[in-house]
């Protein structure tokens, strides 16, 4: 009993010091950032006055040695305010801004990203995207050849889109990268119209779900590239219908295809029933934004389909003829189907509402 | 008599020998759920919020489907409706579900937000069970994206599987109308999903719930910058408690993919999964867990590698009762819930054919959430059953019992540590003592308060109401208080 007494005595003892431990350890670490929060508070509050030395070296461009030389906590509040001023400047703002990173956060940020730290890494890599450092794009390179989590690689391919790093396309190519459709867009939702040509151009090499999503970006950016409207009209006919319904999708908000195109879509019409309902819903919506006598009577035809989501599609395409709204009233008053009369109704009655 | 006090000694015997163990177990247990949180949450620390922006400036990330499930609400329910509306989320739909409610919720609704009814709209997505009656459906002249959804009477898992049944996008989330979210919530617990590898599929996720209570809340946001710790001290206890099983328990439960609860107040899960594992289960009082729990059950018998997320970050804060009847019924009906739950699906137990589920999670909840409370007041039994007959070394139990109540704060002050490491909410050093000193004294008041409630819900277990509205009665307006918001122009 004596000994076991000696052991309980001594758990308890060791608890009981783990815990003061922990109490004194988070005393003195609230009690430090508290103090730092405060200083950090106090010099944003200064630096917000138009006439702090942030602002000035904004409007002069005269870099002052209580910016340069600076404490830790002065750079992050720097930082900080830089992040949200970043937002509202003018061109000629905006490269000092830079301009002062470049010259003095540099090497603090490189120095981060070789940091042992996760957290350190990553709240750098933040900066550097909204700074634009392109200065640290072989640093970039380098932390993505170590082993690091996915979390922090797509971070990092994230800001070396961000600064156009030509690396990407290379990685994004690689299948065996298997990057996240997500992950994917956000990669390429930056890059500039050059890079994106070289996607363009080496298309058929392209991973399947980087050949979607760079469909589906160029058309959310609205790009009217003629190499891109070539590219979507030959892939209308792609053997595989995931890629087929994003050119289709494409090419709808497009708005436009050429006499060639044009004839290649109505083709494909002949094949109606062999299309999934997805592929059949995009071309209905298609068929509302390119506008062709043939499509118009393809969609009279697609308003008594059996399907809701079609019927409505089709009679919001008609809605976009010039003389949609006398079709739909045609229809509402004398289709042998009920069902197409009443969606012709509902879409009159939204449309003009 | 002999008899009796044969067995009584016998079982004084064994009874400790038996709690001996189990406590080894359980202290074994919540060290190595401490140590798996503190080890992921470390690495996490003082990273800035700036990496929600991104992706709020996208446009890519997945239509969502918000669930409102609505019965007798009339305020609380239109102040909800306008927060979600102005959420900052590229495309998703609301959808309020009225559950026949008594007061005048629907006319508020309908009236505030320019309601009308609409001809074609549910499109059933093939649950098996059916719901109640769905009575009218309506679309919003104001919000193209809002919809209202009017039934008869049937709970509220009967009110989030209409909701469902009616919802168009891929994936769905269902927040309660006394919840109020966080500014970045929605791309918070999305971020997991969309980040998720080709191949790899999240099929739920949640946060962290936070205590509301003692807030401002804008514009039906809570401004998380301003938290602070009220006085009350049944309030401060359930803080230490929620930051202990939000950081603790389910953070490095999910890190092995074993988490079974998921906060009901605010996740979002894959709507064709949740379709396919049959919906909430409306005989359930904890429908939110009993669904998690089904869910993980589908991924094992479909051999799939389908995961569930949690992430620590704070998504949505509730307000925690201030009254100890309220608190009272609330954990015993959170307690009723996770037996019915774990008895449901009993099968699960111990079978390795559900991996580390049921080896671990499921012995986890069964034996230390479940019987703890059972355990711990039999406890309270013995003891004195053996100072009565002068049974107990009390040296031995004084310095035992100290140890454990050392022990238990070491927890609670374990989980303030990876609080501040991770969501350092609670900045004030006086708030920071007022948790410390609390959570010393939770073994001598709250703990056994609590223990008794549960053990209270096991008695109650026979006598099940179905379907019912588990809610607390809040002190009317306690979280809409502040704003003073104009009518809306019609």
């Amino acid at each position: 009993m004596n000994n076991s007494l000696i052991i309980v005595l001594w758990a308890g003892l060791t608890l009981l010091s783990v815990l003061t431990l922990i109490f004194i350890y988070l005393f003195i670490k609230k009690t430090i950032s508290n103090r730092y929060e405060m200083r950090k508070k106090k010099l944003l509050e200064d630096y917000h006055k138009s006439d702090s030395v942030l602002e000035r070296y904004l409007r002069t461009g005269h870099m002052e040695r209580r910016m340069v030389l600076g404490s830790a906590v002065e750079y992050e509040a720097m930082q900080e305010y830089f992040v949200k001023r970043i937002q509202v400047v003018n061109e000629e703002e905006h490269q000092r801004i830079q301009l002062f990173f470049q010259q003095h956060l540099v090497d603090h940020y490189r120095k981060r990203l070789s940091s042992r730290r996760y957290n350190q890494r990553i709240s750098s890599l933040l900066y550097i995207e909204r700074f634009n450092l392109r200065e640290l794009l072989p640093d970039l390179e380098n932390l993505l050849s170590k082993k690091i989590g996915d979390v922090e690689k797509y971070a990092v391919l994230r800001v070396m889109a961000g600064l156009q790093s030509e690396r990407i396309i290379e990685i994004m190519m690689d299948p065996t990268q298997n990057l996240p459709d997500y992950v994917c867009r956000q990669l390429l939702y930056p890059l500039n119209m050059n890079l994106m040509e070289r996607f363009i151009a080496g298309f058929d090499q392209c991973p399947p779900s980087l050949q979607d999503n760079l469909l589906d970006i160029l058309r959310i950016r609205n790009e009217r590239s003629l190499a891109f409207l070539q590219m979507l009209e030959l892939l209308v006919n792609s053997e595989r219908e995931e890629l087929r319904i994003r050119a289709i999708k494409a090419l709808a908000s497009f708005g436009y295809a050429s006499k060639q195109g044009l004839q290649r879509i109505e083709e494909s019409l002949d094949h109606w029933d062999a299309k999934s309902w997805q592929e059949k819903l995009m071309l209905t919506k298609l068929m509302g934004s390119i506008k062709s006598g043939p499509f118009l009577e393809k969609l009279q035809e697609l308003i008594s389909d059996r399907s809701f989501m079609i019927r409505s599609e089709a009679a919001a395409s008609i809605l976009l003829y010039k003389d949609g709204v006398q079709i739909l009233r045609k229809i509402e008053a004398s289709h042998e189907d009920r069902f197409a009369q009443d969606i012709a109704k509902e879409m009159l009655k939204r449309g003009i509402s | 008599m002999n008899g009796w006090l044969e067995f009584g000694y016998e079982f004084f015997f064994w009874f400790n020998r038996i709690v001996f163990f189990y406590i080894i177990a359980v202290v074994f247990v919540y060290l190595v759920l401490f140590l798996t949180s503190a080890f992921n949450l470390r690495k996490q620390i003082g990273i800035p919020e700036m990496q929600y922006d991104e992706m709020l400036t996208t446009k890519f990330a997945p239509p969502l489907s918000i669930i409102v499930p609505v019965y007798n609400e009339e305020i609380g329910a239109v102040y909800s409706i306008r927060s979600l509306l102005g959420i900052n989320y590229s495309q998703y739909e609301v959808i309020v579900v009225n559950d026949g409610s008594k007061d005048n919720s629907l006319e508020t609704i309908i009236k505030e937000f320019d309601m009308f009814e609409m001809q074609e709209k549910i499109v059933w997505t093939g649950l098996k069970k059916g719901t109640k009656p769905v009575r009218k459906v309506y679309g919003s002249r104001l919000h193209s994206n809002l919809f209202l959804l009017d039934k008869e009477n049937g709970g509220k898992a009967d009110a989030l599987n209409a909701g469902i049944l009616m919802s168009k996008y891929p994936y769905f989330v269902s927040i309660d109308g006394d919840t109020i979210l966080d500014t970045n919530a929605i791309m918070k617990v999305m971020k997991p999903i969309i980040e998720a590898k080709p191949g790899e599929e999240i099929i739920a996720s949640g946060g962290s719930v936070g205590i509301a209570n003692g807030n401002r809340i804008d514009r039906g946001y809570l401004n998380s910058g301003k938290v602070s710790l009220v006085r009350h001290p049944l309030v401060v206890m359930q803080v230490i408690e929620y930051i202990r099983a939000f950081l603790m328990g389910r953070m490095s439960l999910s890190r092995y993919n074993i988490l079974l609860i998921v906060s009901g107040a605010f996740s979002v899960f894959r709507k064709d999964w949740v379709i396919k594992a049959g919906g909430y289960d409306t005989e359930t009082v904890g429908e939110d867990m009993e669904l998690v729990v089904r869910l993980h059950r589908l991924i094992r018998e479909n051999k799939s590698k389908a995961r569930i997320a949690f992430l620590p970050d704070p998504v949505c804060w509730t307000e925690a009762p201030e009254s100890l009847s309220v608190l009272y019924n609330q954990r015993k009906r959170w307690h009723k819930g996770l037996f019915q739950s774990l008895y449901r699906h009993k099968k699960m137990m111990l079978n390795p054919k559900y991996g580390a589920i049921g080896m671990l999670a499921f012995p986890y909840f069964f034996f230390i959430e479940f019987l703890g409370p059972a355990i711990e007041l039999l406890g309270y039994f013995v003891v004195i059953f053996g100072l009565w007959f002068n049974l107990i070394n009390i040296p031995y139990a004084v310095l035992f019992s100290l140890v454990m109540i050392i022990y238990g704060s070491f927890l609670s002050m374990g989980a303030l540590l990876l609080e501040e490491w991770s969501q350092r909410k609670y900045k004030k050093l006086s708030d920071f003592f007022r948790l410390f000193v609390y959570a010393l004294t939770e073994s001598f008041w709250y703990r056994p308060l609590m223990s008794i409630s549960r053990m209270h819900s096991l008695f109650e277990l026979g006598r099940r109401k179905r379907g019912e509205w588990g809610r607390m009665t809040r002190k009317a307006g306690v979280l809409h208080h502040q704003e003073e918001v104009p009518a809306q122009p019609k």
